[in-house]
């Protein structure tokens, strides 16, 4: 599966890079990509566009940045001198004499920042081309937990506890720094030690509560509650008092401690997804898909999987005198406060489409990014969206925005139909290529959402996930497309054993 | 010199007295490893000279609030190494130092010494430091 989510074509100079950098870390905030990589991914395109201008004297630059299965993948052109970055295999020793030779482009650290480098010098049409590679990093990142607490005996026996745990735990041996990174960084459950020098814990407990972003994080107490000292069980009503999730007793073994955090975090999620489910319940089902099964000539199915969290996917099918248009999308959303911008957003697309405006998909797709950019309500979501038309004779247009590269399916073949185009709201009037396309009668077209190829949670069962549904696209060719939507979604249903990590839209189209 | 190397004429351990918890310290060795948990008892040995110069310290400032800290924080890694006659007279101190009684705490300061030196030697005979 591959997605554009980012498309740049500009002059080189500093200014340029400095927004194209800009753009580029809007993208990769919208993924679930650790910060390590983030930075990674942006000082590599940094790194090259630089080399460009300073040493290569290039005009301009060209870079994309995609999904490809299950990596990510930024391509950087330039019309600037010639250079191989790769061509050596390094030497530590020689590293110094290296870069020396290559006028400081800074090409050791390039090799560093990825998984996977290459260059080519394309020589009829005199551009350098450079692309990298990161694999995607497992799915879930490991709770994050903050230990605070002035004895650097327990925040070493924390760490210990927590060296061979599902838990990543940060420790500080003070309230006030402790506040401070909270600012920064975001904590699945926070525990406090009560009695400490200057703040205490208990005003750190009050503190955090009036943190928007951590009023709903849990928040334990680890303390050393002494039933010879009166002055603690005043401390304890204290802290009941100030919407705790519990004390752990000092000193905790190994299990009370971990058993602490997991019930805690468990309770939270629990929670948690049975409010936004109320929510949910109450409004997707409004937006679940709802298609025909004959669209003028063309045979249409769809299947559906929702996690009952985050955003959401829809579909939807307007009629006019142009013809058919189907339009889907994905829009994301990962907390209570965003999945009020997703079904704002949602019930702009339906107010849209509503109308009697007889609008082309290219005109649609460009309206959605200039609201996107542009209005307050709508640019705090992030989608993606692709546009089809449908024609007679197989004909079929398509303009894409990001979203994941419909397939073209044969009985020889299944392919991606690229289209370029970048998620909404990231450029302003924002040309949108729109593709032409004809399928043939043994021919079938699947557009999804990138939940059916994502929902499993490494690497590799990705990649194992995306090869067998493939493959059971491609087997069910001969079949009706009813019959062929059923198979697909069973096999999807075995290997993710039922559960979805990401809702799933898949639509198999036949001319 | 770090308050573990003095050689101390101990007036207040008796032979007989029980420092070392030992189904504590299995606990311990059980649920992180006899490596990691020696790593622990050689934080508690560099940690416990310094809070006990933290004790002294706040005696010498008159800042109770400061002292109970410092018996507070070495009752709870006394408790977690198993050193039970330590954890004990922390929390005395403790709440000695909670009542403002720092005169009283003085005159057992000796005490809480030769404990924490006593039980210093007890954990590195247990771990062979």
């Amino acid at each position: 599966m591959k997605s554009t989510l980012l498309s740049l074509n500009h002059e080189a100079s500093f200014e340029q890079l400095s927004l194209s950098r800009q753009s580029l870390e809007k993208v990769l905030l919208t993924q679930s990509i650790s910060k390590k990589l983030r930075n990674n991914i942006l000082l590599a395109f940094s790194e090259v566009v630089t080399n460009s201008i300073e040493h290569g004297q290039a005009k301009n630059y060209e870079m994309s940045f995609e999904y490809h299965s299950a990596e990510w993948v930024l391509v950087v052109k330039d019309n600037g001198n010639p250079y191989n970055p790769i061509k050596e295999e390094f030497d530590l020793e020689q590293i110094y004499d290296f870069e020396e030779n290559m006028s400081g482009r800074g090409l050791f650290l390039i090799q560093q920042l990825c998984s996977r480098v290459a260059y080519e010098f394309d020589e009829v049409e005199q551009l350098n081309l450079i692309c990298f590679k990161w694999g995607v990093e497992a799915r879930d990142r490991a709770p994050q937990v903050l230990l605070v607490d002035d004895d650097p005996m327990v925040l070493k026996v924390a760490q210990i506890y927590c060296e061979d745990s599902e838990y990543e735990l940060t420790t500080m041996n003070q309230a006030e720094s402790a506040l401070e990174l909270l600012q920064k960084r975001v904590f699945d459950v926070i525990i406090s030690d009560i009695k400490m020098p200057d703040m205490d814990g208990l005003k750190l407990r009050e503190i955090v509560m009036t943190l928007e972003s951590y009023a709903t994080v849990p928040f334990l107490f680890l303390s050393g509650v002494d039933d010879n000292i009166s002055g603690d069980q005043v401390l304890i009503e204290r802290a009941i008092h100030l919407n705790i999730d519990g004390i752990i007793k000092k000193p905790a073994t190994k299990p009370d401690f971990l058993n602490n955090i997991s019930r805690t975090l468990s309770r939270a999620k629990f929670l948690k997804s049975a409010h936004t489910n109320y929510l949910d319940q109450a409004i997707t089902q409004t937006f679940l898909p709802n298609l025909p099964s004959r669209i003028n000539d063309w045979q249409i199915s769809f299947a559906t999987r929702s996690t009952g969290q985050g955003g959401g996917d829809v579909a939807l099918l307007k009629q006019s005198k142009q013809g058919a248009s189907l339009y889907l999308a994905d829009l994301m959303g990962h907390n209570q406060q965003s999945k009020f911008f997703v079904f704002a957003m949602m019930g702009y697309l339906e107010g849209l489409l509503g109308t009697d405006a007889d609008r082309s998909i290219c005109e649609v797709v460009s309206l959605i990014n200039q609201c996107a950019y542009s209005q307050a309500l709508l640019n705090k979501t992030t989608l993606t969206f692709l546009g089809l038309s449908l024609h007679e004779n197989g004909q079929l247009r398509m303009v894409n925005a990001g979203h994941p590269e419909p397939l073209l399916i044969s009985e020889k073949s299944v392919e991606g139909v690229y289209v370029n185009g970048i998620l909404p709201g990231l450029v302003e009037d924002y040309e949108f290529e729109m593709k032409e396309i004809s399928l043939r009668k043994n021919q079938r077209l699947a557009v999804f959402t990138d939940g059916l190829f994502e929902s499993a949670r490494t690497k590799e069962s990705r990649q194992l996930l995306e090869m067998k549904l493939i493959q059971k696209l491609q087997d069910t060719i001969g079949l009706p497309v009813e019959d062929a939507l059923r198979i697909v979604m069973t096999e999807f249903d075995l290997i993710t054993h039922y559960k979805a990590l990401d809702d799933v839209l898949l639509i198999l189209i036949d001319p | 010199v770090p308050f573990k190397e003095k050689e101390m004429n101990l007036q207040f351990i008796q032979e007989d007295m029980v420092l070392l918890d030992p189904i504590a310290l299995d606990t311990l060795n059980e649920y992180v490893g006899i490596e990691k948990a020696i790593e622990i008892a050689e934080t508690f040995v560099e940690d416990a000279d310094e809070k006990l110069k933290m004790i002294h310290l706040g005696l010498v400032e008159g800042n109770a609030k400061n002292v109970a800290y410092s018996c507070h924080s070495l009752k709870s890694s006394a408790s977690l190494l198993g050193l039970i006659q330590l954890a004990k007279l922390s929390s005395h101190c403790e709440k000695l130092s909670l009542q403002e009684q720092l005169i009283e705490l003085q005159t057992i300061m000796l005490q809480l010494e030769e404990t924490i030196a006593a039980s210093l030697n007890a954990l590195k005979k247990s771990y062979e430091l």
